[in-house]
């Protein structure tokens, strides 16, 4: 336990202050650098326009773990009002249908909507990212709150002169937190991998910047050549969604 | 009365998927067109023209029903790119598609099935192993995992060729890169199913009779285990069509996750939602097969829901 919390706790840190221990500018291209291999002078080599890998993955580790939160945040925001809204009405029904068509359309294509909608920028990234998830979110956590609704302590509550606002703030909505903070963790590694699936693709909104996705896009234009590039925004993705999904299995234990 | 029911829902959801897809992209952005001309550097009267000729003038509810009816007698609209007709793009690069998604589905069957038995036994060395896989199956990113291959196999072995060249051979590794992220998943549900049926009466009863455990794992634990087999792989179609974008463009296949991609940055939306209602028609359409297969598998759950 402590183990875990701890590796959790010096990754996060290093992600936040990656920005200002970076040995380089990530930007900075220098074409004599061009794709050198890890040596004394860049600890991970350089990419194909001579900038520093490990300052980039430094600098990316902030810009894709924000975005990915920023997206889980919407997500979980929107999956929260459509999952807790009212239950009667002819709107909830037309808002149930409407989740069910959207659990028809994979992720990526949900995402690709939106990207269709609003273009190629950062902000439609992140809204492109949380849009996929809305659906499945909005489903657990309305799931979990009907079986919840049932349970006789809601319904002794009801008699007693509560009305629905009521419970659902005081009853229902504090006994599903474990639950969608552990539902929330997987949703985040989700928009982690997704957010880097659509810069590695091309919609960064800026090309070029430092990014996981983005360098390991540069990482594959130049495989041949240059292998160490995708080593160091691999290994951050891939830790930071182990971190969360063993944060969800821990949360779920509890 | 499952089946009606069952397919009366399917049919439900990929009307409401299409219906949804049609509204977010046409009544949001008002001029995807115009843009899409402004940039070409065409003028006013050439886009007034098109946007007249293509019914964009028209109320947002005759376009909708116009859209449905083309769509019943299969027409998809055309490319606003090229003037091509959508369902003529989609018939062109649907094979590679097919036979990519096919492949990485049975490759995440069976290896997370094996994965997911393994695991079980987490005190062996074999099941630390099998855990520790699909864990990276799960957290590995696709995109870099493909570039690994592409590293290892074309870069230093070069035994493959890393631009899909229409063989077989091409099609090996996007297939393994796809397949190995959803056996991840298969994994997982296959391991917490086989161990809860350790815990089962009937598994209980089998080692008081003195069975061997072998015997009990491959006429107990294993067919119980593999239904939720079938559920997961149901529930991972849309999962391993987003996989799919992302592998084609990795190793440069001819499929639709390109087309897509293209479509996406020109904004050319009459393919996006082509490819969106193909995407949709597979997902409803797996899903409703694998329920079918649950279904007839299983007696218990025929009983159960009706």
């Amino acid at each position: 336990m402590v183990k875990f919390g701890l590796f959790a706790a010096a990754f996060t840190a290093l992600i936040l202050i990656g920005r200002w221990i970076s040995p380089y500018d990530p930007l900075a291209a220098n074409s004599e650098q061009s794709l050198q291999p890890p040596s004394g002078i860049h600890l991970a080599g350089t990419d194909l326009l001579g900038r520093d890998v490990l300052s980039r993955a430094l600098h990316g580790g902030s810009v894709t773990v924000a975005q990915a939160g920023l997206s889980a945040g919407v997500a979980l925001g929107l999956g929260l009002v459509i999952g807790l809204r009212k239950d009667a009405g002819i709107v909830s029904g037309c808002v149930d249908t409407f989740v069910q068509g959207m659990l028809a359309i994979p992720g990526l294509m949900m995402s690709f909507i939106l990207l269709t909608l609003l273009g190629n920028t950062p902000i439609s990234l992140i809204l492109a990212v949380a849009v996929a998830q809305v659906a499945p979110i909005s489903r657990m956590i309305r799931q979990a709150a009907q079986a919840e609704a049932r349970m006789t302590y809601v319904e002794a509550a009801r008699s007693c002169g509560a009305d629905e606002r009521y419970l659902v703030r005081r009853h229902i909505l504090p006994n599903l937190l474990p639950a969608i903070t552990a539902y929330g963790c997987v949703v985040f590694s989700y928009c982690v991998l997704n957010s880097a699936a659509l810069t590695f693709l091309g919609f960064s909104g800026e090309p070029g910047r430092a990014d996981w996705g983005v360098m390991l896009y540069e990482a594959w234009q130049v495989f041949r050549v240059a292998p160490w590039i995708g080593v160091l925004p691999g290994l951050g993705i891939m830790t930071m969604v182990l971190i969360l999904n063993e944060a969800s299995n821990r949360i779920t234990r509890l | 009365m499952w089946a009606v029911r069952r397919l009366l829902i399917a049919l439900m959801s990929i009307w409401i998927a299409v219906s949804l897809t049609f509204m977010l992209l046409r009544v949001l952005p008002g001029d995807a067109i115009s843009v899409q001309l402004t940039v070409s550097g065409a003028n006013p009267e050439v886009i007034a023209a098109r946007r007249t000729s293509l019914g964009l003038n028209e109320p947002v509810i005759s376009q909708y029903v116009d859209y449905l009816w083309r769509l019943a007698r299969g027409d998809l609209g055309i490319s606003l790119l090229n003037g091509q007709p959508v369902s003529e793009i989609l018939a062109v690069k649907l094979s590679s598609t097919l036979v990519l998604t096919a492949a990485a589905v049975l490759i995440a069957a069976v290896l997370g099935a094996i994965l997911g038995l393994l695991a079980v036994r987490d005190s062996t060395i074999s099941g630390r192993i099998a855990q520790a896989v699909s864990s990276i199956g799960i957290s590995l990113p696709i995109y870099w995992l493909g570039t690994i291959l592409l590293v290892v196999f074309v870069g230093q072995l070069r035994i493959l060729p890393a631009v899909y060249d229409g063989t077989a051979s091409g099609m090996i590794l996007p297939a393994v890169t796809l397949g190995f992220s959803g056996a991840g998943a298969v994994a997982r549900v296959t391991a917490a199913s086989a161990a809860g049926a350790y815990w089962q009466d009937f598994t209980r009863t089998a080692f008081s009779k003195g069975l061997r455990e072998s015997s009990i794992f491959f006429r107990h634990i294993l067919p119980i285990s593999l239904t939720p087999i079938t559920s997961v792989i149901g529930l991972q179609t849309g999962y391993l069509l987003s996989g799919a974008v992302v592998v084609e463009s990795i190793f440069t296949l001819p499929g639709l996750g390109r087309t897509m991609i293209t479509a996406v940055l020109e904004q050319d939306y009459p393919v996006v939602q082509g490819i969106v209602l193909w995407s949709a028609v597979a997902v409803v359409c797996v899903q409703l097969c694998a329920d079918a297969m649950i279904w007839l598998s299983d007696p218990r759950l025929r009983e159960a829901q009706w």
